[in-house]
């Protein structure tokens, strides 16, 4: 009997010959040497039965249990990092906080407009309200003509999509037909995510003459707001003051204001103020704002014919802040980021919860469906 | 200010260096440091660092395909290894016209080490600069006088021809306030080309050192930091910080990083970081934003008070 031999082998090869499996053992001959496939000089050759060849892959498998990590770490060298770490530790995902529901409904809603395929516009605000600056609110516009199929339909399936209370999807199919423009409306803050939807009037031109004439104010959005985490509803009146002058506005504006909140007015004014010398007084569109269910009571004041900036408020919006108790790290983070932008309008008054408040809405912005 | 004597271009948008160029070798897992904020602190005891035939591997690829124009040579502290200059002269004859270590720095005090190093083809200095004062610093490398040091050997760089030099300096709670301090410690640094300000991650998903600042916090000294650096001539490189958040300076982020050849091992430990975090992950256009991180929302929460989304990429 022969004595047995060690050889050193780093490459075989296995298949099956006539019923029995044959294994070649060998060595690569340059490993990496040369581009192409390699050579292999085969040293031995082996065959063994099936059943024997079974056992030996039970047996690989067993010697090779203590060593799984290193063999998977080796193989997960040649991988990209996300892949790499995946493969290194199979099975171990890593921990993360739980997923931001506002987050995934805002993109929700921006996947859903998009996906309507055509133009629309998005512009995006904040609220600072007293020890708060709540920067995760905006707003998407779409032409209602352009909607393809039954725009009412489409709307409302965006709606049903953002669990729109049935009250007030009644009643927005029963007024659809009103609107030229339907904005969506997204805000969220540690409490509540509210969607909303407005349904936007064109306004004739007679009308707004007769109203202006009188003194009244005509109906310009109807909308619908439900706060997805309370339960909670409210249709909300915006009416249109047409070609109000200055001192009007600021005469309405003291009715806003009319029980207390004077610095808030101050602030208010201030802004209307702003808009001096760069566009007519009558061209901003002053809306007040009312619900039936609560004593919401404010005013929007429409910017954008006055081309300002949103740092042209700086120092409005510094005022803002310390009338707010917002610390200015939190404010000076934001500004930073959009201080160049657009200033859109002006929302404040008296919000539903009893609240003093302003909206600054900002930077809107044309844009097509995402190809 | 100094009179910067950089010969290295920047781009239009300020930079000096780019990451495809290099690639990162670790080759050491062994420190003289303490740092706080070390981010390998839990596993450099059991990391292994890249052999001497994978090294030569490397080289030899460069060598054929000259894939990259410079090689980083990482891991710890490189400085500790007593073949350093040998893997220098290797790397250069293999066709890497830079050769880069990533350093403390507290070696390079010693004038004739620098020689030695710049004589073997080291020519690029990444060091790290945790503050803007020995106390400081020293509390956070948990040596005493590694400050005075790391200055000594910067210095003993800037003396030196054919030698560039970056600093980084780690955004923690404890040396934020120090960022714009630390731009005006180092002014007087002629080859200082490049300055890196990164944001600590803790590799795990809470911050149990209380390291994490938060970035509202951080912001103002940051965007200090960033001009000021700027304003000395010196490209600045911003890591893992919210690109919405640094307005103007948007463009210091730079999150690219060259290929690092490491133990594979280090990935599942990187990767329990969990960036790329948002409210607004989903929608934002930003392309080079790592977003937050699990650690930093369980410390601060989302920001979504304050976090705006880029509505289109720059």
């Amino acid at each position: 009997m022969e004595p047995i031999k060690t050889r050193a082998a780093n490459a075989f090869k296995m298949s099956l010959e006539a019923g029995e499996l044959v294994i070649e053992f060998g060595n690569v001959v340059g490993p990496g040497q040369t581009p192409g496939p390699a050579a292999v000089a085969v040293t031995d050759r082996v065959i063994l039965p099936l059943d024997t060849g079974r056992r030996l892959a039970y047996s690989l498998e067993d010697c090779l249990k203590p060593h799984a990590a290193a063999l998977r770490a080796e193989e997960a060298k040649a991988l990209p990092p996300s892949e790499a770490a995946v493969a290194a530790r199979s099975g171990q995902a890593p921990v993360r906080p739980s997923p931001e529901a506002a987050g995934e409904r805002a993109a929700e809603l921006l996947r859903m407009v998009g996906d309507l395929g055509i133009p629309y516009q998005y512009e995006r605000s904040f609220r600072i309200c007293r020890q708060a600056l709540l920067a995760n609110r905006f707003l998407l516009t779409v032409d209602a003509g352009n909607i393809p199929g039954n725009p009412g339909e489409r709307t409302l399936e965006i709606c049903d999509r953002l669990h729109m209370p049935g009250a007030a999807r009644e009643a927005a199919a029963a007024n659809f037909a009103m609107a030229k423009c339907v904005h969506f409306g997204f805000e969220a803050d540690d409490d509540s995510i509210i969607c909303k939807l407005y349904l936007e009037r064109a306004v004739p031109g007679e009308e707004a003459q007769r109203a202006r004439a009188r003194g009244e104010p005509v109906l310009l959005h109807l909308a619908f707001k439900w706060d997805l985490v309370k339960d909670a509803a409210v249709t909300t009146r915006y009416l249109w003051r047409p070609g109000l002058s200055a001192a009007e506005i600021e005469a309405r504006l003291a009715y806003v204001y009319r029980d207390g909140a004077r610095a808030s007015c101050v602030l208010a004014l201030a802004a209307l103020d702003l808009t001096r010398g760069r566009a007519a007084a009558e061209q901003l569109q002053y809306l007040e704002v009312e619900e039936a269910e609560n004593g919401r009571r404010s005013f929007d004041l429409n910017l954008y014919d006055a081309k300002l900036q949103v740092k042209d408020m700086q120092r409005l919006l510094h005022r803002m802040r310390e009338h707010f108790g917002v610390r200015p790290g939190q404010m000076q983070a934001l500004y930073d980021q959009i201080k160049t932008k657009a200033l859109g309008h002006l929302a404040g008054g008296v919000h539903r919860n009893g609240e003093d408040f302003f909206n600054v809405y900002y930077g809107v912005l044309g844009l097509h469906r995402r190809q | 200010m100094p009179d910067i004597d950089i010969s290295l271009p920047m781009t239009a948008t300020g930079k000096r260096f780019t990451a495809d160029d290099y690639v990162e070798v670790t080759v050491h897992f062994k420190c003289n440091l303490k740092c706080v904020h070390c981010m390998i602190e839990g596993t450099m005891d059991w990391l292994r660092p890249e052999s001497n035939d994978q090294l030569a591997r490397i080289l030899a690829q460069n060598a054929r395909e000259r894939r990259w124009k410079g090689l980083t040579l990482t891991g710890s502290e490189v400085t500790l290894r007593h073949d350093l200059p040998d893997l220098a002269r290797a790397a250069r004859s293999h066709g890497f016209e830079h050769v880069r270590i990533q350093t403390h720095g507290t070696r390079l005090a010693d004038q004739e080490y620098c020689h030695e190093l710049v004589d073997a083809g080291i020519d690029e200095y990444f060091v790290s600069v945790t503050a803007a004062d020995a106390a400081t610093h020293d509390a956070i490398t948990g040596v005493r006088g590694s400050f005075d040091k790391t200055v000594r050997g910067l210095e003993n760089l800037d003396a030196l021809e054919c030698v560039v030099t970056l600093t980084n300096t780690v955004i923690t709670e404890r040396s934020y306030r120090q960022l714009p301090l630390v731009v005006e410690r180092l002014g007087h640094l002629r080859r200082l080309a490049q300055m890196e300000f990164w944001t600590y991650w803790p590799m795990r998903e809470t911050d149990d050192k209380d390291l994490i600042a938060s970035h509202l916090e951080v912001l103002p000294y940051l965007r200090e930091a960033i001009a000021a650096a700027k304003g000395c001539g010196r490209s600045v490189e911003v890591k893992n910080f919210p690109e919405c958040l640094l307005g103007d300076d948007r463009d210091a982020l730079d999150n690219d990083q060259p290929k690092l050849v490491i133990d594979p091992e280090f990935w599942p430990e990187f990767m329990r970081n969990g960036f790329h975090q948002c409210v607004h992950r989903s929608y934002c256009a930003s392309r080079r934003c790592l977003g937050l991180n699990t650690a930093y929302v369980n410390k601060y929460g989302w920001h979504a008070d304050v976090l705006v989304p880029l509505a289109t990429e720059r």
